[in-house]
């Protein structure tokens, strides 16, 4: 065999570095934070509300459904603003797609069960919709989206960045 | 001992560990402080939530004239028939089972409904609305809209539907026999 044949095939290249490119990383990050920010201030502004939501899909216990909605409240505005900073990006980023990912089941365990709940993400009226599948496909991109910014190897714009020890 | 590429290969896969495991210590470490963050901001947030407290805190606000009452309240006012249940659910919910002598009051269609069923309810010597769980607030937008037409003695079963069924008490409709 030839040694070029285990070589990546030169046509793939710009691709590659067009998705793992610096910018990319910072969009992905700076967006993902900003979802999930934005998804934290109506429930800090009307937490009842958002227990309301947490209760409707029917997964918790009554007792522990407040607690949920002050601890994921919290969660999602943490690991956003240190996602858009760039502070532990990549703690950060696992948090937001360990979360994405438990919405997703939670959401796919009530449209299965055929409930018909708000989706209690974002607890804006505007934006806020029905559960259905087309939820289901918005939490599924942002998933992707998230896994990607934790998978990003560049710490471009970011605290992390800034504080990186050169490596000897 | 293979020397050179061979412990660079392992030095790289160290440090590709020690990585994920402070991505993992950063994560659990993000948990904890939002726990924390937030418990302390519900303490002095003008309108905490108690943490563990149940469905009292789920409540939605209701205007004067309006009060909750609990299951056993409703189960009493219901076998004296001295109450009008009103099911504030859409009429397919309603078809398919609600409280015995209920009429349907849809929080959608108030206008039309309450038209319709206004007689019936003046009659009435106190009114209970539900809806089906915890999380719907149908029945306190019926109340709260019957409160605003001048009716008083307007109750709230909180999660009533779910409640009435789960005691077991009586029910009409398509889905019962």
């Amino acid at each position: 065999m030839m040694a070029a044949d285990i070589e990546r095939p030169p046509s793939t290249a710009p691709l590659s570095s067009l998705l793992w490119h610096p910018a990319a990383g910072v969009v992905a990050r700076v967006a993902v934070g900003g979802i999930f920010v934005y998804a934290s201030i109506g429930k800090i502004a009307d937490p009842a509300a958002f227990a309301r939501a947490i209760y409707a899909y029917r997964i918790l216990h009554a007792d522990v459904v407040n607690l949920a909605a002050i601890w994921l409240t919290w969660v999602e505005m943490l690991a956003g603003v240190l996602l858009i900073v760039g502070m532990g990006r990549r703690s950060a980023a696992a948090v937001t797609t360990g979360l994405t990912g438990l919405f997703i089941i939670a959401a796919w365990l009530a449209i299965m069960r055929g409930l018909d709940v708000e989706c209690g993400c974002f607890l804006a009226r505007a934006i806020e919709g029905r559960l259905g599948w087309s939820l289901l496909l918005r939490d599924l991109a942002l998933l992707a989206v998230s896994l990607y910014a934790m998978l990003h190897p560049s710490d471009a714009l970011s605290l992390d960045g800034l504080v990186a020890k050169p490596r000897p | 001992m293979a020397a050179g590429t061979g412990s660079d290969e392992m030095m790289r896969r160290r440090d590709n560990e020690r990585e994920r495991g402070g991505v993992a210590l950063g994560a659990l470490a993000i948990l904890v402080v939002a726990a924390v963050i937030g418990l302390v901001q519900n303490r002095f947030s003008g309108h905490p939530l108690p943490p563990f407290a149940s469905e009292a805190a789920l409540r939605p606000a209701v205007a004067s004239g309006v009060s909750y009452i609990d299951l056993a309240g409703a189960k009493a006012m219901f076998d004296a028939t001295s109450a009008l249940f009103i099911d504030a659910r859409p009429p397919e919910e309603y078809d398919a089972g609600h409280v015995p002598g209920a009429v349907n009051l849809p929080s959608d269609e108030f206008a039309k409904a309450y038209a319709r069923l206004a007689p019936t309810i003046e009659r009435a010597r106190a009114l209970v609305c539900y809806c089906e769980g915890l999380t719907c607030d149908r029945s306190s937008v019926v109340a709260n809209l019957l409160a605003a037409r001048g009716h008083s003695h307007v109750f709230i079963l909180f999660s009533g539907w779910d409640q009435w069924q789960a005691a077991g008490y009586p029910s009409e409709g398509s889905s019962r026999q």
